[in-house]
């Protein structure tokens, strides 16, 4: 069987990413741990050093979701949101969860930053993940 | 629950800004990771190979150079040197 015999219909991945957005509220949580870039894996649920310094916490990540277009029509569900730091850090990666608690965690994503990004008060930080629902591996 | 896995491809992006709203750095990633990682397990599993995500993620395969398509051909190559 080719692989693309395994593909569902178009329409399905439509569905599925608005499912996704209709789940719960999805919020951003940025990683402070350097051990990100290895200590993370498919089976990740939880993140290493959470960012807990003012404008940087989960709380100030909620997520604007919307359905856009990748590979098919709305077969992505969008999630972005900006974070003002009023204090100083440097942070690593950050994480999609669907719940504000910090002590449940619930990670649907997370994004490993090539490089470090260093935060001064004012400064902000816009993180979006593109979920595309599409032909497996 | 939900969570990202075979038949799931995140895009993801960061841009910092400055106090005066000045763009210092801003990152992308087309990242495969979880459906790789997956497959990569399981065909370890298949062929009694010990698997590393983290070897993996230290540069043996850059995950940013290599594409989907070509997963899926590697994927394919694989099918048909087992059956």
């Amino acid at each position: 069987m080719a692989l693309g015999d395994k593909s569902p219909t178009s329409a399905l991945y439509a569905w599925t990413a608005t499912l996704l957005t209709s789940y719960s509220t999805w919020y951003f949580a940025l990683e402070e741990s350097s051990n990100m870039s290895t200590g993370y894996g498919v089976t990740t649920n939880a993140l290493v050093d959470e960012a807990t310094g003012a404008g940087l916490t989960r709380a100030d990540g909620v997520a604007t979701l919307s359905i856009v277009t990748t590979s098919t029509t709305n077969d992505t569900a969008r999630a972005t949101a900006t974070f003002t730091a009023a204090s100083t850090t440097t942070v690593h990666g950050h994480a999609v969860c669907s719940t504000a608690s910090t002590a449940t965690y619930d990670v649907h994503s997370w994004y490993c930053y090539a490089a470090p990004v260093p935060l001064e008060s004012g400064d902000t930080l816009t993180c979006t993940n593109d979920h595309e629902i599409m032909l497996g591996v | 629950m939900v969570r990202v896995s075979d038949g799931m491809g995140v895009r993801a992006s960061v841009e910092h800004r400055n106090k005066r709203g000045e763009l210092v750095s801003i990152q992308r990633n087309f990242d495969r990771f979880p459906a790789y990682h997956a497959w990569r397990a399981k065909w370890c599993e298949q062929h009694r190979t010990a698997y590393s995500p983290r070897g993996f993620r230290e540069g043996k395969i850059n995950p940013l150079t290599i594409s989907f398509a070509a997963l899926l051909k590697i994927q394919e190559v694989l099918n048909g040197i087992r059956r």
